[in-house]
């Protein structure tokens, strides 16, 4: 079963993302940037297939993650779906050049979402 | 003591006594209001994760029986459903969010926001509004119009519906309600502006040009703004009132009249109506500054001329950094020595800032 990491300050979003994937996937979920980032350090072994990356979170956002995660080869197996706020073309454009591997815009749609990470993941 | 000033004190020790009572009355209120609120938290964190948990089973089922669900709950537990119903409203989108619509009107929501939108006070109408655009309850523009005139909030709240609701008109309705009144807009009200006006900013122009003259300076401030920032409008839309702002007395209203025309340059309509001349050596920095970043957004050889003369001149450093970083490359068609102290000095710092030194830079 694959491995998914979702990052996001928002606690009902977390919920919601979980329930909705736990079906078909082993969720872990994290409350920021700060706690994926030392995730990630901590799991060398243990690494997610995908990440859920929300951008804007306090203390590190989700850029910083994906500039970090860059910085290292060993998160480059790692796909990366970032949370994006609607109409936020910036956002959108800005995260797709840092490396992340697609995006979805809050408020979003489980279904499409879904049917997202099964792309990516294959 | 005389008879008279016994009285009086009779009578303060009366005052006296009464708002004693008075706070211990508001006191015991309001520790029981307090009291009452705790238990109700409490009774809802309890039954708060298997209503989660109940719902979200539902929302995932083909027929979810909302109705059935919906008679078995507790009080407290209806009163957690409209909670969660609500977060998950603002977040989920698609056959999820249709599926939690049905239930917010098995809970009898969408009646309620009707009612409280036709005879609530303003606090009522502002969450009838809210539900309204989270159950996507089908609502005439008129009806819109004249249950929330009369407070900026509600004005704000209703054009935001038209503008999700995606209605016919929704631009022209939605700017029309906001922009009556005089006072400043709420950030909702100048977000709802902007997103309704952001492609085409023609309502946004026509109405402010019938208007402007009553507005206070904030208000016509924030308007500006929002056009500097909107989409390029039509040709024939008509800009050159912005012209006369040059006029005012305010040096920020001068200012945001020069962002407002960043985007228009390639309007006839507004080249003729502004002396660029006039309105580059502003008396004001601010102002200077704002013209400086429109001339460097219209970016054509005459602005580039302008900017060049300017540099020579600004002895402002803020404005000259401005003048500076319009130009962008440009700057190096100037000899250093016709630079003023202000603008050698800028550019110095511009290149610094940009390249770690100027030899690099250049």
């Amino acid at each position: 079963m694959n491995s998914i990491l979702i990052a996001d300050d928002d606690k009902e979003m977390r919920e919601l993302l979980r329930f909705k994937l736990q079906s078909g996937y082993e969720v872990t979920t994290v409350n920021d940037g700060k706690e994926c980032w030392n995730y990630l350090k901590a799991n060398p072994d243990n690494l997610p297939d995908l990440i859920i990356l929300d951008i804007m979170m306090p203390g590190l956002s989700g850029y910083r993650v994906l500039d970090r995660m860059q910085d290292s080869e060993r998160f480059d197996q790692i796909q990366i779906i970032m949370l994006t706020s609607r109409g936020k073309e910036d956002d959108i454009v800005r995260a797709l050049e840092s490396g992340a591997t697609d995006y979805m815009s809050k408020p979003f749609s489980a279904n499409e979402l879904i049917a997202r990470i099964k792309r990516v993941l294959g | 003591m005389s008879s008279a000033s016994a009285v009086s004190f009779e009578i303060l020790i009366l005052i006296a006594s009464i708002i004693i009572i008075l706070l211990a009355l508001t006191a015991v209120l309001t520790i029981a209001q307090s009291v009452r609120c705790e238990r109700h938290d409490k009774q809802n964190k309890k039954v708060r994760s298997s209503v989660q948990e109940a719902l979200l089973e539902r929302m995932e089922a083909a027929n979810p029986d909302w109705e059935e669900w919906v008679e078995e709950l507790t009080t407290s537990e209806q009163r957690v459903a409209t909670e969660l119903l609500e977060e998950y409203l603002q977040r989920i989108q698609g056959r999820d969010r249709a599926a939690l619509q049905k239930l917010g009107c098995t809970l009898g929501i969408d009646e309620e926001a009707q009612h409280k939108l036709h005879n609530g006070n303003r606090f009522e109408r502002f969450w009838a509004l809210r539900w309204i655009l989270r159950l996507d309850i089908d609502i005439k523009i008129e009806v819109l119009q004249n249950t929330s005139k009369d407070y900026p909030e509600t004005r704000a709240a209703a054009a935001r519906v038209l503008y999700e609701q995606e209605q016919p008109d929704a631009a022209q309705a939605g700017t029309e309600l906001l922009l009556q009144g005089s006072e400043p807009l709420s950030v909702l009200g100048i977000d709802t502006l902007y997103q309704l006006n952001k492609l085409s900013p023609e309502p946004l122009i026509t109405s402010a040009k019938g208007s402007y003259d009553n507005w206070t300076e904030s208000r016509l401030i924030q308007v500006l703004q929002v056009i500097g920032e909107a989409g390029p409008s039509k040709p024939d839309a008509t800009l050159g009132w912005i012209g006369f702002l040059f006029l005012s007395e305010s040096p920020n209203v001068r200012a945001a009249a020069a962002q407002s025309l960043s985007g228009y340059g390639w309007h006839e309509d507004v080249r003729s109506a502004v002396d660029i001349e006039q309105i580059r050596a502003d008396e004001s920095p601010k102002v200077r500054r704002a013209v400086y970043r429109m001339l460097g957004t219209w970016d054509d050889k005459e602005s580039t001329d302008r900017l060049i003369s300017a540099i020579k001149t600004e002895a402002s450093p803020r404005a000259a950094i401005d003048a500076i970083v319009a130009l962008e490359g440009q700057v190096a068609q100037v000899p250093e020595s016709d630079l003023s102290t202000a603008s050698a000095a800028a550019e110095d710092w511009v290149l610094r800032s940009k390249y770690g030194n100027k030899e690099a830079a250049q």
